[in-house]
Parts: C-alpha cells; structure tokens; sequence
C-alpha cells in the first residue's frame, strides 16, 4: 500500500505520502473494547453518595433548625423540606443507580499508534489520542480511589490544558498502560525528522 | 543599565523602566488572586459602604495594596537576570520561588519585538521568545537596550536552519549601529496598510458597537436623577436656553434631534475606533522570508510578531457584514497556544505565544497567504468564507439549535419573571406568551447559523465555515491534530449523524451534525495522517 512520492526540492527524501482507500482503514466501533475495573462502580456509587448524605445532613439540619413546629419559615414555605427531601432521594438513586449503567459503557482500547476511550449513556463519544501527539502522561489517585485499588491516567495532548483523564483503572493496569504510552512516545519521537528547512505548515 | 555593557556574555539586568512591565505582571497575579478571594473582598466593601466613617480603612487597605504590587515589582525586577549565549539564552527570576529557564536557540520559532512609546524614546525594546517544545513564549526579555536585542536576534537567526548567515551578519550589523534590525530588509512585503484601511478597520470594528452602546449609557447617565447629577448640572448649566428651545419645538423637530443625537453617538464611536486602528495597526506590514511570517504595527507602541510557518497550526479568515461591503477579510494564523500543565509552572507566569494577526487584506491576498502557510499541502482547501466548495451540515442541525436558543430564551425570560414575581406572580402571562412567541425567531436564528455552518476537505486538509450575520472559516492540515472526538447525542443516533470535533494545538475545531458514517471515516483518515506523518508538527 505505502509507495514513497517524487519529492520535490526542500521536500526531506524520507518524507512518504501514501494513498490509504478508505474502506481499508480500521474502524473502532467494532474494536474489543477493554472495560474498567470491576470495582469502578462501586467506587463511583461511593463516591456519588458522599455529596448526597452531605446535602442530606445539610436539608435534615436546616428542617430541624427553621421548619419545627409552627415556626415563621414552616408557615411561609413549609413545602421547602419536601422539595430539599426529593432532591436528596434524586441524588441518592443517581450515585447507586447510575454508576452501574454508565460504567459498562466506558472502555478503551491501546492500540499500536493511538489509544482510544469511549464514554456516555446518552450522549456517546469516543476519544482517539495519537501517541505521537502526547506529550505527557500523568497517573493520579484520590484516597477513595486507593480503598478500591484503582487508578486514573490521563494524557495530554498539546494545547489540552487539563488533559483527558481515563478513570477506574486497576493500579496494576494504569501503571503498565502509563509505560506502554511512554515507550509509545519514545519510538515515535525517535523518528520524527530534527530538522524541517523551508517546509510548509 | 546593563550590570557589565562591556561584556555581552555576562549576567546582565533589564532597563529599570522594565518596573513598569513588572508591574503589569504583579497587578495580574494580584487580580488572580483577589478574583480567587473575590467574596470576602466584596464583603468587605458592602461592610464598609455604610460607614463612611472607616472608610479610611478601606483606602488604607488599597494603599497597602499598590504598595504591595509596587514592592514585588520592584523585587522581580531586582531578581531578574538574563545572558544570551553563544546557544542559548538563559533567565534568572524570581524572589521565593526561584526560577531558571533555560533556551537553547535552536527551539526557537519566533522572535516578537514590542516598543511602548516611552521605549522608543529611550531606545529599548521587548523582547520574547516562543519555542516550539513548551508552545509558549517561555522567555520574555522586558526593556532591554536595542543593540542587545539585536545581539539575540542575531544568535537566534544564526542557530536557525533558515537564512542563517544572512540574517546574522545583517542582525550583527545592526547591532553594531544600535538600532533595531529592520525587518524591511528580510524577505518580500506582502502587505502594507495605510490610513484608508484604518478606517475600513474602525468601521469594521466589532467594538464599534460596544463602544457606540457606552457612549449611548453614558450619555443616559447624564439624564435628570442619575449618579452623574453633577457632571449633568454643568453640562446643562451652559446649556439651559437650549433645552428650553428644544422644548418648545413640535414633534418633527425633536425626531430630527433624536436623529441627530444618535448620530453623533455613532459618529464618536467611529472616532474612537478608528482612533484605535490606528494606534494598533498604524503602517501595518507583512514580510515572507522563507519559512518566517514577520508583521510589524503600532502608532506609539510598536508590535512585531514573528511566526515561523511550521508552528502554524490553524488559519481563521473572517468577515463580518462591513467587511463584506469592502470585500475585506480578517486573517488570524494561530501558533500553538499555552499549554500550562506541559511546562509544570504556574499559567500566570507564563506569556502565550502571539498570533499572526492581519486585520484587512483581499481575498487574493488571502488566497496567497494560505497557498504559502500550507505550500504543496492541502492545496484543494477552501480559505474563502464565500467559496461554494463546502458542503452544508445536516438540516437537523436547525432543529437543535433552535431547541437550544429557544431553552435559553425560557431559562432567561424565566428568571425575568421571577425578578418580577412580586408584582406580577408566576408565571406572568406576558412572559409565558413572549417565550412561545420567540420560537420562529429562534428557527429562523437556527436557520441563519445553519446556512452557515460547512466543511470541506481534500487528501490534506480540512476547513469548516460558521458564522451568523458574517462569516469564518477555520483551516487546518490533518496531520497536525492532536486528537479526535466523535460525540452522537441520542438524537443525532437516530438520524444517523455525528459531531466531529479536531483538537489542535491552538484550539479545537467542530464539524456539527454530518453523517455518522462520513464523521467517521474523515476521523479515521486524520488519525491516519497524523500517525504516518513524517513531518513535524510545529
């Protein structure tokens, strides 16, 4: 398929320009996407239901000081409890219910040249990251993410501030992940041209 | 004001009117900071609103302020060191948190010269840097004297692979007279501005329209019962019979006053913007030399940008309804932006590299500049905004934007109605009615941006058109992305479409609502060139 171009003056010998049909490239929907960790979900479902006991408290607390009895708050708005409970009972059924239909639906697959991550229930989108465009990677992990043994890794591309984070890995995973990237990023920087004289944009 | 002037290769200091440009760099992180600490600043302004009696604490405390700002730049100034070497320049800087920066000439891209007024008069320049590791102007040189400026151009132009000698010995040259290298001299001028096209540019301005609204507020504040009461009393003191003679004309003639007033906001709105053109863009140049992009403008302070080509990453042409009428564009040739977590420093220490900024030019001369951004490249790719090369997005795309615009029009005609909730209960009918109201303007605002949206591509490149009442169109070669997103929403799922979206170095690029199966393969056919690409990126 690759057959390298005339060159022409100013143009590096070794750069090859080779026509791919496109019927012939791979397409990712139909890659074995690997999921995360089984423990994702329950970390996730921890990790939702923190905030909600907190606004729990903070309603149940605010019912106990301003609603009791016929005070002036519960004659005026005696519905707010009610309004602050539902929310509480939404954000309650969100962390338990929605970490385990949102974390099948995440996965990755590294391949030779690029790796790419899926996400969403409803709105769906795959990320493709180029090693040779990654210029850094980082693993990180909150102290709920070490009760789980589970680890984050994200990759930053040029001019992504805050970089794309990958979560729920294994600790084990994240870190043999984080060195295949890196070596990734090596051989590509090994043979990319050092010099580019009066080449275009 | 250098430490040793005898010995170029020495430590040496900036001018001490770089204070100034110190100051400018401790006001922001102050800003920073009192934007991050902004609720018990604000709380200790509504605390002492009341009590004009403390509030000479108050002033004490934005006394205290200036002077904190004032000491740190005075400090940063004091900390900072530079030396241009043989390879490389290297920087000192910084009091607590103590920093060396290291810049070998070979990384450098661009070389971009500022000259405020006073440092024209006093013979210095700023000077920055941008590489292409960090894709941020990483060293800035503030006030220093000319012929050391032209010392580091020269080193700069002699480690880069383009016109070395040449350059050198011209930068060399210069130096040696202690004036600032012209850049006349490097390369063919590609485009010059004179005052007509300041102008066209004030005209084209889209301040002109804030401006023209300030002036038209601030005239409002001049009416009986505002804050200006007293500016208003000695404006109309000398101005009484007058009003009372407006007063006394019929209905024709207060119309034509009112035409008038409006007129002459217009009028010092367009004054004031081509004011600014003008100290902006005042004998605005382009030079080409090679694989160098050199512009250089400014009435008092005086701006040069230099970009070399293969740290482009985007081209944006613009125009807007004014410039249409002048069949005018707007050119921005964007380099790879800051990336704060790359370098590990704080953003706020860093200065983003320039953009290539030409701000009036016709469409061949844009034509000329994208066949010489691009070269062989994506010689197929559309610049023109007007060009029928693009192919429109899914129609669908008018239905969700109109569901959109129409959701925040309710979310924002709803919180009216809750402002008035007093008066008018809720939900107020008048407002229920207006929201249900402004759903063909909302269609037909959809169907305007609909018209505009496009893509286009060919083996190398890819651009995309959108706009409202004007138009813009963003180009850029495959190979330089850095990753792809496709997003479906459960919508677009069913109709089979998808949303592209490039990120670059510089930004990111959409392509909205196209078919799932095209999105997909032009995603694929970018993540091809770029993995096969043996060119460098930047």
């Amino acid at each position: 398929m690759a057959e390298s171009t005339p060159v022409d003056a100013g143009i590096p010998d070794r750069f090859v320009n080779p026509e791919v049909p496109p019927d012939s490239l791979p397409d990712p929907e139909t890659l074995d996407w690997t999921p995360l960790h089984p423990r994702f979900a329950r970390r996730s479902q921890v990790g939702a239901l923190i905030p909600a006991l907190v606004v729990g408290a903070v309603v149940g607390t605010c019912q106990f000081l301003f609603f009791a009895g016929g005070s002036f708050m519960a004659q005026r708005a005696g519905w707010l409890p009610a309004l602050g409970w539902m929310i509480v009972g939404a954000l309650l059924f969100r962390s338990l219910v929605w970490p385990l239909v949102a974390t099948p639906r995440r996965g990755y697959v590294a391949r030779e040249k690029d790796l790419l991550y899926k996400s969403g229930v409803f709105w769906r989108s795959v990320q493709a990251f180029p090693f040779n465009r990654i210029q850094h990677t980082m693993i990180d992990s909150a102290p709920l993410d070490r009760r789980f043994g589970l680890a984050n890794l994200s990759v930053f591309p040029a001019g992504a501030n805050a970089g794309h984070k990958i979560r729920g890995l294994g600790e084990e995973t994240a870190e043999r992940l984080r060195a295949y990237i890196s070596e990734r990023i090596k051989n590509e920087a090994a043979t990319e041209p050092a010099e580019y004289g009066h080449e275009p944009a | 004001m250098a430490m040793n002037p005898h010995d170029p290769e020495d430590w040496q200091r900036s001018s001490p009117f770089a204070i100034v440009f110190f100051v400018g760099s401790a006001f922001k992180v102050f800003r920073q900071i009192l934007i991050q600490g902004g609720l018990p600043v604000a709380a200790l302004v509504i605390a002492f609103w009341d009590n004009l009696g403390r509030m000479d604490v108050l002033l004490l405390l934005a006394a205290a302020a200036i002077l904190m700002v004032l000491a740190g730049a005075i400090i940063q100034w004091a900390c900072f060191r530079f030396r241009i070497g043989e390879d490389r320049l290297l920087i000192r800087k910084g009091f607590v948190k103590k920093t060396r920066v290291d810049l070998p000439y070979e990384r450098t891209l661009g070389v971009n010269v500022q000259r405020s007024l006073v440092d024209r008069i006093i013979g210095l320049v700023t000077v920055t840097l941008d590489t292409s590791g960090s894709t941020q102007a990483e060293g800035r040189l503030p006030s220093i004297r000319t012929e050391v400026a032209n010392r580091l151009r020269a080193r700069v132009a002699a480690a880069l692979p383009t016109d070395a000698g040449a350059d050198a010995a011209r930068d060399a040259s210069d130096a040696a007279d202690g004036r600032l290298a012209a850049p006349s001299r490097r390369g063919r001028v590609l485009i010059k501005l004179g005052p007509a096209d300041m102008v066209r540019i004030g005209l084209g301005s889209r301040n002109f329209l804030f401006v023209a609204a300030t002036i038209g507020i601030l005239a409002d504040l001049l009416q009986p019962g505002n804050l200006a009461d007293p500016i208003r009393e000695a404006v109309v003191a000398g101005a009484g019979r007058a009003t009372s003679a407006v007063f006394g004309l019929g209905a024709l003639a207060r119309a034509a006053l009112a035409t008038m007033a409006i007129l002459a906001v217009l009028t010092t709105a367009l004054i004031l913007t081509v004011t600014a053109a003008f100290l902006r863009h005042h004998a605005f140049a382009l030079w080409h030399d090679g694989s160098t992009f050199r512009s250089r403008s400014g009435l008092f302070t005086q701006r040069e940008v230099v970009v070399e080509t293969p740290k482009i990453q985007q081209l944006s042409v613009s125009q807007d309804i004014v410039m249409r009428w002048f069949k005018r564009f707007r050119l921005c040739a964007l380099p790879a932006a800051a990336n704060a977590a790359q370098g590990g420093g704080s953003p706020g220490n860093l200065d983003t590299a320039g953009a290539l900024d030409i701000p009036l030019l016709s469409d061949r001369a844009v034509e000329d500049l994208h066949a010489r951004v691009f070269g062989e490249e994506a010689q197929n790719i559309v610049a023109l905004p007007h060009s029928t090369a693009f192919k429109r997005v899914s129609p669908y795309y008018i239905r969700t934007l109109t569901l959109r615009i129409w959701f925040i029009a309710g979310l924002c005609l709803g919180l009216v109605s809750l402002a008035l909730l007093p008066s008018g209960g809720f939900p107020n009918t008048g407002i229920l009615i207006g929201w249900i109201a402004s759903l063909p303007i909302a269609a037909g605002v959809a169907w305007q941006v609909w018209r505009r949206r496009g893509y286009a591509r060919d083996e190398d490149g890819v651009a995309t058109r959108s706009g409202f009442l004007g138009s813009k169109t963003n180009a850029f070669l495959m190979r330089k992305a850095q990753s792809a997103i496709l997003k479906q929403s459960p919508f677009q799922r069913r109709k089979g479409l998808a949303t592209l979206q490039v990120q670059l170095a510089c930004g990111s690029v959409t392509v909205p609502y196209i078919d799932e199966g095209a999105a997909r393969r032009l995603r694929d056919y970018i993540l091809y060139k770029v993995e096969t690409s043996q060119r460098r990126w930047h």
